[in-house]
């Protein structure tokens, strides 16, 4: 472990006092293309416990992405995982092929993606789209898949769901979009949800309408990882956190006691630069260059020491 | 219950000119296509060696004509065989090959180029490179080679027609494919399990099928061109069937004594083409999902 690393994720552990549904052990990714190796991953450590959301925080490039494209099989056919271990649900999935993935997608992990307009087909309607998942996992047919998508569409709170069932993506509102895709992915009740960025495309208000939504649906036993750049989201929702910057792991820690203490640099700079309700008149400071080319820095003598040619 | 957004998706079509043009010119050819037999004044193969080369009885008969004697609206050829009745019977041929021909290039090269563009790699190296080799012949020439090789007959060009053009289909569908599996929606449907096949065939299609409907709609244009060319030069049907491209051929023959023969079936070729590509291009601007939002 490089120095700064803050290794508490088995803290964590002990905190949740769960198997956690997904464990991400020394992960080393890197992409090749074109004869070029570029590490992305470098020894990440995560843990998400059923019935916690856990935040995987930093900023763009970081790695969050990529993080959970491999806890979902859904890494670019260029990344290669050299090192480490994901199990998912009490397997080891690190090498799985597609074929396999499939069994798991849907039913055991599935994804809140960013933006709710691309993420429904635009040609099909709600009804169709979301009728697919229970089609295929639970082997609804008929009039039981009617049933369910309004069960479903209820309990993300979609007013007039009958309506909304027979509609297209473009006649609904980015809030009511939203609420759709997370219905679908919690669908099949998946031990992991993994929420890219859920609330990034949303207006403010909805944004909040949908957090409270996932903190309620997640009140329900999953495990949620929540990949976020908005430590306001963090504060309000999460249990817990993982700092991550250049494919590494910095900071682990439940929110109340990272929040506090920080120890790593990164995050501390990361909590001055975002905006506080609980401290007002607390200056926002940009994070420092000087920090970010120690970090990168770090990361080279990294993959040097991991005889890497970056 | 029809859906809202159906019933303004019609609207719109019957208010674009394009389309309502382009559509009336193909149910025109449809009918004439259909109904030949009761529309024809006479029958295309009958011969009137004494009333060749009369002229058009829509541009007036001359003085001294026998008021007891049949009229040629369109005038007659050399055999003094009833242009108009030929056209119709002309449309038949013309439509046939435009619908077989443009349907069956659609299947071979959409399906080749959603293989391409949904599974990259090697796949897509091969049927691109295939793509590129074929495109290097001039289409025309390896119509007529084709057909040539293959033997003349309807059949015959309609083969030729779908093995020059599928590489359209191909190229259009193959960077379609690729631009929608990009999108998030894809990720989505594997997200949430679906099988590559599934996720070709229900989520991606839809999507493409706006833009398939308008190639198809462009591509009969096409056939209808490329069977003239072919009959023109000879290589399309026995003469003795009426099809555009041969009146042309034939008429050139006699276009300083009765340029008729040539001019009006080219009209009609073109009334064809500017129909379809009218209402294709209607199509796209309606269709396209992106515009539509």
């Amino acid at each position: 472990m490089t120095d700064g690393t803050v290794a508490t994720v088995d803290a964590i552990d002990a905190i949740a006092a769960v198997a956690p549904v997904l464990q991400i052990d020394d992960l080393h990714v890197e992409i090749r293309q074109s004869g070029r190796v570029t590490p992305i991953l470098r020894g990440v450590n995560l843990s998400v416990s059923a019935g916690r959301i856990h935040a995987l925080v930093g900023e763009s490039g970081g790695g969050k992405s990529m993080v959970a494209k491999a806890a979902t099989g859904l890494l670019p056919e260029s990344a290669v995982t050299t090192r480490g271990r994901i199990t998912l649900d009490g397997q080891d999935v690190t090498r799985w092929d597609e074929p396999r993935w499939r069994t798991l997608r849907g039913r055991t992990v599935s994804m809140v993606l960013q933006d709710p307009l691309t993420a429904l087909n635009p040609v099909r309607r709600i009804g169709a789209q979301m009728a697919d998942v229970l089609r295929l996992h639970q082997g609804l047919r008929g009039g039981a898949v009617e049933a369910e998508n309004l069960r479903l569409l209820e309990q993300v709170q979609v007013r007039d769901p009958t309506q909304v069932l027979r509609q297209y993506p473009h006649q609904l509102s980015g809030g009511m979009r939203q609420r759709v895709v997370i219905a679908m992915a919690w669908a099949c009740r998946p031990r992991l949800i993994i929420c890219d960025e859920p609330t990034t495309a949303l207006d403010v208000t909805v944004q909040k309408q949908v957090l409270r939504l996932i903190h309620k649906l997640a009140g329900e036993g999953q495990g949620v990882l929540m990949v976020t750049h908005d430590l306001g989201v963090v504060a309000k929702l999460c249990h817990s956190l993982s700092v991550i910057h250049g494919g590494r792991i910095l900071e682990s820690g439940s929110v109340p006691e990272v929040f506090a203490q920080p120890q790593h640099a990164y995050t501390r700079a990361l909590l001055a630069a975002t905006p506080r309700f609980d401290r007002p008149g607390h200056t926002l400071v940009p994070v420092d260059d000087g920090l970010i080319e120690q970090l990168d820095a770090e990361a080279r003598a990294y993959d040097r020491s991991q005889g890497v040619l970056a | 219950m029809i859906e809202r957004a159906d019933i303004r998706l019609w609207q719109r079509l019957l208010r674009n000119p394009r389309v309502v043009v382009g559509g009336l010119v193909c149910l025109l050819m449809l009918v004439l296509a259909v109904g030949a037999p009761w529309i024809a004044p006479a029958d295309p193969q009958a011969q009137d060696l004494i009333a060749s080369f009369e002229s058009p009885a829509l541009f007036g008969t001359p003085a001294d004509a026998d008021p007891d004697a049949p009229r040629y609206w369109l005038g007659t050829d050399n055999l003094g065989r009833d242009v108009a009745s030929r056209m119709v019977y002309g449309t038949r041929i013309a439509l046939l090959v435009a619908v077989v021909a443009a349907t069956l290039t659609a299947l071979v090269g959409s399906l080749l180029g959603a293989l391409a563009g949904f599974y990259g790699g090697r796949v897509d190296a091969l049927i691109s490179r295939l793509v590129d080799v074929w495109m290097s012949f001039p289409p025309v020439l390896l119509a007529i080679v084709l057909v040539s090789v293959i033997g003349t007959g309807l059949w015959s060009v309609i083969a030729a027609i779908v093995i020059v053009d599928w590489t359209r289909f191909c190229r259009v569908v193959r960077a379609e494919t690729q631009a929608q599996k990009a999108l998030d929606y894809v990720t989505s449907a594997r997200m949430l399990g679906l099988s590559p096949l599934r996720i070709l065939a229900s989520e991606i299609f839809p999507n493409v099928a706006p833009l398939l409907i308008t190639l198809i709609t462009l591509e009969m244009g096409v056939a209808i061109v490329v069977e003239a060319i072919l009959s023109f030069v000879g290589l399309s049907l026995a003469s003795g069937t009426s099809t555009w491209g041969g009146m042309i051929g034939e008429g050139r023959l006699y276009v300083n004594q009765a340029p008729w023969l040539m001019v009006l079936p080219m009209l009609a070729m073109m009334a064809a083409v500017l129909g379809l590509n009218a209402l294709g291009d209607g199509l796209r601007r309606e269709l396209d999902p992106v515009v539509r939002r």
